[in-house]
């Protein structure tokens, strides 16, 4: 009986309840698009945010000090003790491994009056799980300017200058050059705006062997994805209970990092670069915040659009409920037939919405961050269960009041 | 006559309207929000990169030092500018890196110097980057013992970066150890993000001997998640006005069809097929109206709330004046784009047909 009503109901009038299904449709899939964003965009801006370069700087307890400003001019450079190169890649096997996006280490040194760095440049290494990955200072610094030529391997006899060095020596690329007495082949030229703009950059290995340092690297840049400090990310990890230091260690936080690749590299400091961690956090919460709060917008929106939408549809369907009851139909035989089909209006139109969601969430990822975004596969579920829910809310007050009122009442008033 | 005639239809139908102008309201409410924030999140996430500090450093090309002129030269510019003077000093035995800078200029480009103590240092007072106070066994209060200036511990400081191996002390003083006198070893700048290459390329000419730089680092970072998020914000917003005026226009069309036996009755009557029209249009544009202004308020205060909520103290989103005037343009036009389509539909048919019940 319910069924043949439903089918008789849906066939008399289907571009009506074909404009309600669309609209139920379209609030459904703004809501799956906004929460399948908002859920993925806190990762994105973070890994946006990671561009700006290293938020940990390691190095060697016993390094010696030189001046400088920010990143903008000498940094320290090894006297005594080193990092040795091969327990580098260690640094993915901490707790947190799989958020360090990537490491370089590097060695410094002078060459007359020119700073030298032996570095990574993309340099291989290998994963706890075996397989092979390469990073170096070209996945730690993304924004650096390529201004001329091309990147230098790491195997050969190449350089890459600073753009201030370059301009002051005038060497191109092309050019041989002669540093650490030994000769290199001029690769690329750089402009950083940092320290880096003043120095030469070597391959780690010739630089290890040409300062006879063999294996050793006295700073190692880490940039890893992390979580906003809060208060208790400050608190000094050796005065916390054993059961806040475990909270803390297993919380992406920059320090609890950090403490860890300390850990895996005994007799280093490994420092957040306040500059960068801080600024992170702070940006990555009011990003989180507004989207939030868009979120919130969006499905308020959503929700009124098919609230109101059912609900219209119901006064005008007054007359009809009259009749029904008018006729005898028992009045939660009426309720539960309008209520069955109001459900499948809701079920139909949430499905289409909650497809036409996740095709609009992939959209806004790729026009925005070119990058896909990833949609729990319990969303669709949640939407479609909440836009029968939503469309039921809607339907439930006018037909609450229809069916208590008089059905000669509404007959005589019309339709 | 006229004004009887929506008094009293919004009189009888008072249930109706209230679920209108409700749904109405809350759409008004969220185009001003949506607005608002469109229109201010820019600058709101463009003071959030300020904590990144500078985003353009000049330091000498040839010489040895940046003239302090450009300090000046930056900040008629519209840019912050610090100057710093790196040099070399003694501390008893040890030889330490020492930085002087002018604390009120240094404040607002390194507001993520952690300082355990005060920042602020005067004349005769210093500052310990941690490494050093570290190495130097110095706590705040202690006397060091720098040669030529000697100077009271106030803080210690922690960055991450180079200064924590330095004592940081008043410019004055740096530039008496150094013998420098007019000139600084390295000057940082922050320029708004979006003039950073327009006012680098302005000092770099008017500066010939200092060699500017852009900080890649710093001010790509800021364009990119800027130009990010406000592209997503763009599409979002769009999406979200899109479905509200949809919600919108249902209510209109919806409001004129349920009294088709209204209008049936009017054209029996007599009445002039514009006559109709306006009563309805403008019993429309009454109720958009009003929502808009309900919603600008609601907005408003809404707006406040969320802004302090998000981007903290002292805060609101712009929502000026011009965005009321975009909500309301938008309301008014959707409710007679709506009304009209919808009356234009009821006008079709035969008054007898409507009368009789379709």
């Amino acid at each position: 009986m319910i069924g043949r009503f439903v089918k008789d109901s849906l066939g008399r009038s289907p571009r009506r309840k074909a404009a309600i299904v669309a609209a139920i449709a379209l609030g459904s899939a703004v809501a799956t698009s906004m929460l399948g964003v908002q859920l993925s965009i806190g990762d994105k801006i973070n890994r946006e945010l990671r561009r700006v370069g290293a938020n940990i700087a390691v190095t060697s307890r016993a390094s010696s000090l030189e001046g400088g400003v920010g990143g903008v001019t000498a940094n320290a450079a090894g006297a005594a003790d080193y990092i040795h190169e091969a327990d580098v890649p260690k640094i993915k096997h901490i707790f947190w491994g799989l958020n360090v996006t990537g490491f370089a280490p590097s060695l410094a040194a002078r060459s007359g009056s020119l700073p030298v760095e032996g570095v990574w440049f993309a340099h291989s290494y290998q994963k706890p799980d075996g397989s092979t990955a390469t990073t170096g200072v070209r996945d730690v610094n993304p924004t650096w300017l390529l201004e001329k030529g091309q990147w230098a391997q790491d195997g050969a006899d190449q350089a890459m200058l600073g753009e201030g060095v370059a301009r002051r020596t005038g060497w191109k690329p092309g050019d041989t050059i002669d540093v650490l007495g030994s000769k290199f082949h001029v690769a690329g030229i750089l402009s950083t705006g940092d320290a880096t703009d003043d120095r030469i950059l070597l391959p780690l290995a010739r630089v290890e062997a040409l300062t006879s340092r063999p294996g050793l690297v006295d700073r190692v840049d880490v940039a890893a994805l992390t979580v906003p400090e809060d208060t208790f990310a400050r608190k000094d990890p050796r005065m916390m209970t054993s059961g806040e230091f475990e909270r803390w260690n297993c919380t992406a936080y920059v320090s609890s990092i950090a403490h860890q690749i300390e850990e895996v590299l005994p007799g280093t400091a490994a420092r957040p670069v306040r500059r960068v961690a801080d600024s992170e956090g702070k940006i990555l919460d009011r990003v989180s915040g507004l989207m939030m709060l868009i979120t919130l917008a969006a499905l308020i929106s959503a929700g009124l659009t098919v609230w109101s939408l059912t609900a219209t549809s119901m006064m005008e369907r007054r007359g009809e409920i009259a009749i029904m009851q008018a006729i005898g139909g028992a009045r939660w035989l009426v309720a539960s037939m309008l209520a069955f089909e109001i459900a499948l209006i809701g079920l139909v139109g949430g499905l289409l919405g909650a497809v036409l969601g996740v095709e609009l969430a992939r959209l806004v990822g790729q026009s925005v961050f070119h990058d896909a975004v990833e949609i729990s596969p319990v969303l669709p579920f949640v939407i479609m269960a909440a836009a029968i829910v939503v469309a039921l809310a809607g339907a439930w007050q006018p037909l609450r009041r229809t069916l208590r009122m008089d059905p000669a009442v509404i007959l005589r008033e019309g339709v | 006559m006229f004004l009887r005639f929506i008094l009293s239809a919004l009189r009888y139908r008072r249930q109706r309207l209230m679920l209108a102008f409700s749904a109405l309201t809350v759409a008004a409410t969220l185009g001003t929000v949506l607005f608002g924030i469109y229109g201010s999140v820019e600058r709101r996430l463009r003071e959030q990169f300020r904590s990144y500090g500078a985003n353009i450093a000049a330091v000498a090309a040839n010489g040895a030092t940046v003239p302090l002129a450009m300090a000046d030269a930056a900040r008629r510019l519209g840019a912050e500018a610090a100057p710093f003077l790196i040099t070399a000093g003694r501390v008893g035995n040890d030889g330490v890196p020492v930085a002087g800078f002018i604390p009120a200029d240094t404040a607002p480009l390194t507001p993520y110097w952690s300082v355990k103590g005060d920042r602020n240092i005067g004349a005769g007072e210093c500052l310990a980057g941690e490494t050093l106070a570290e190495r130097l066994k110095l706590t705040p209060g202690a006397r060091v013992n720098l040669s030529g200036q000697p100077c009271t511990l106030k803080g210690i400081v922690s960055t991450g970066g180079a200064e924590d191996s330095e004592l940081l002390v008043p410019f004055a003083a740096a530039a008496a150890i150094s013998g420098i006198h007019d000139g600084a070893s390295v000057i940082e700048f922050r320029a708004p993000g979006d003039r950073v290459e327009q006012i680098r390329a302005a000092l770099a000419s008017r500066f010939p001997g200092a060699d500017v730089r852009t900080i890649r680092a710093v001010a790509a970072t800021e364009s990119d998640v800027v130009n990010k998020i406000r592209a997503a914000l763009f599409l979002i917003t769009v999406l979200i006005l899109a479905i509200t005026t949809l919600c919108v226009s249902s209510n209109f069309t919806e409001i004129v069809l349920e009294r088709g036996k209204e209008i049936g009755i009017l054209k029996a009557l007599g009445a002039a097929e514009r006559k109709i029209a306006a009563f309805f249009l403008s019993e429309s544009a009454a109720l958009a109206l009003l929502a808009t202004i309900c919603g600008y308020v609601i907005g408003i205060l809404a707006a406040a709330e969320i802004g302090q909520q998000i981007f903290g103290v002292a805060f609101h989103l712009d929502v000026s004046w011009l965005v009321f005037l975009s909500v309301g343009i938008v309301m008014l036009a959707v409710a007679v784009v709506a009304t009209s389509i919808a009356a234009s539909r009821v006008w079709s048919i035969d008054p007898a047909v409507i009368l009789r019940g379709e």
